[in-house]
């Protein structure tokens, strides 16, 4: 019995530990991505209580040959679609670049980030979705073709996409310094 | 494929960590200013790849809210139910004019002034007791089962919210007989309780009690 297994096993006893230890291995995922893709810290909570609410229902329906992680990402990507289909406006610009820990002194420059992060809030929702989780959440492109529900081409297709929009982006905000890239003619 | 449409390719092999960054520094954009500037920025990117790792931190009531959200979702509202609907069908089984007659009739009556009513009820008077045994046996799986249902609310919720219950506005049993009702009395009072968490978990409930 693996590690997902038997937790779910003792979520499904109704072990209040269990469900504490479950929230606590993919809240901070799950609320990332909510956070990324609504733009907006109490839409993000909300979510990913409905998120949560929605996986203990369907936990018994949970396919023990494959991994977890995907399946609650899955949850967590159709209740985020959901919500940005119900909300007609853009995400206003989010605030919690404030709430990140402090960036290492030797890290890359605070703007080049933000500049990114603006970037990626500009996508349209499939493209920011996949950025958000091969480069933000370190997911691979199976787990992502899982999670979002389409096939690996399309996953590629997309974050190919959205990365060459930050790529012109990063070129047109004049981060790009283009001696420093090669010396060439 | 342009040469160009080779080096995007290249592009993004490093930024799925299939090749190193160095490569982006030879070959096609020693020839290409655009491409050269993709390669530029594509290492920017790759720069930033681990500080974009950072996932805002989760707020600190949030995770008890989560385990909340969680353990109330899998309560199992049929149990509650089910003891709603044995107390009913319990009921209405006894309101019978048959049993409440004969029932509240063990004792000679005089009301229909023929003599051999008495008589007949008196033929089978272990009855009442038997079935008073039987309803008791009902009433305390009833009661039991509405318990154990009810009992991680009580833990979850406020005692405010735990004891809310959406009163009928009359007595239910109002109709029943006096033994009836006094042989329901244990167990009515935790029906309504589970009803009441049936129907709040339904979204139907009016307003906690308190």
């Amino acid at each position: 019995m693996s590690a997902d297994d038997e937790l779910v096993a003792r979520c499904l006893l109704g072990r209040p530990d269990a469900f504490r230890e479950l929230v606590e291995r993919f809240q901070g995922e799950v609320f990332g991505l909510c956070a990324r893709m609504l733009g907006h810290r109490h839409d993000a909570e909300d979510v990913t209580q409905e998120v949560f609410a929605r996986v203990s229902r369907s936990l018994a329906r949970w396919d023990r040959t494959r991994p977890l992680r995907p399946w609650v990402m899955t949850i967590a990507v159709n209740r985020c679609r959901t919500w940005l289909g119900r909300r007609a406006n853009r995400p206003e610009s989010v605030d919690y670049l404030h709430d990140l820990p402090d960036r290492p002194a030797d890290g890359p420059p605070a703007e080049l980030v933000d500049t990114i992060r603006g970037s990626v809030d500009g996508l349209r929702d499939d493209y920011r979705l996949v950025f958000v989780l091969f480069h933000e959440q370190g997911q691979s492109y199976d787990e992502i073709a899982v999670a979002v529900g389409r096939p690996v081409g399309t996953v590629k297709t997309w974050l190919h996409r959205a990365r060459a929009q930050v790529l012109a982006d990063l070129k047109k905000a004049g981060l790009v310094d283009e001696g420093e890239a090669v010396s060439g003619p | 494929m342009t040469d160009c449409e080779t080096f995007l390719d290249e592009v993004n092999a490093v930024l799925d960590g299939d090749a190193p960054a160095s490569e982006l520094a030879t070959g096609h954009p020693l020839t290409c200013r655009d491409c050269r500037k993709l390669a530029a920025a594509a290492r920017l990117l790759a720069a930033a790849g681990p500080h974009l790792q950072t996932l805002p931190p989760v707020p600190a009531d949030l995770t008890p809210r989560l385990v909340m959200a969680m353990t109330r979702r899998r309560r199992r509202v049929w149990l509650p139910a089910l003891a709603a609907c044995l107390t009913v069908a319990g009921g209405i089984w006894m309101s019978r004019p048959s049993y409440v007659g004969w029932a509240e009739s063990s004792r000679p009556t005089m009301s229909t002034g023929a003599p051999t009513v008495g008589v007949e009820n008196s033929a089978r008077p272990t009855k009442a007791p038997r079935v008073a045994d039987q309803w008791a046996a009902v009433a305390s799986v009833a009661r039991s089962a509405s318990e154990k249902a009810t009992a991680p609310t009580r833990l979850l919720t406020s005692p405010s919210m735990a004891f809310a219950v959406a009163r009928p506005t009359g007595d239910p049993l109002a109709s029943l007989g006096s033994a009836t009702r006094a042989a329901t009395a244990p167990v009515a009072d935790s029906t309504r309780r589970a009803v009441g968490l049936f129907l709040r978990d339904l979204g139907l409930s009016a307003k906690p009690a308190g």
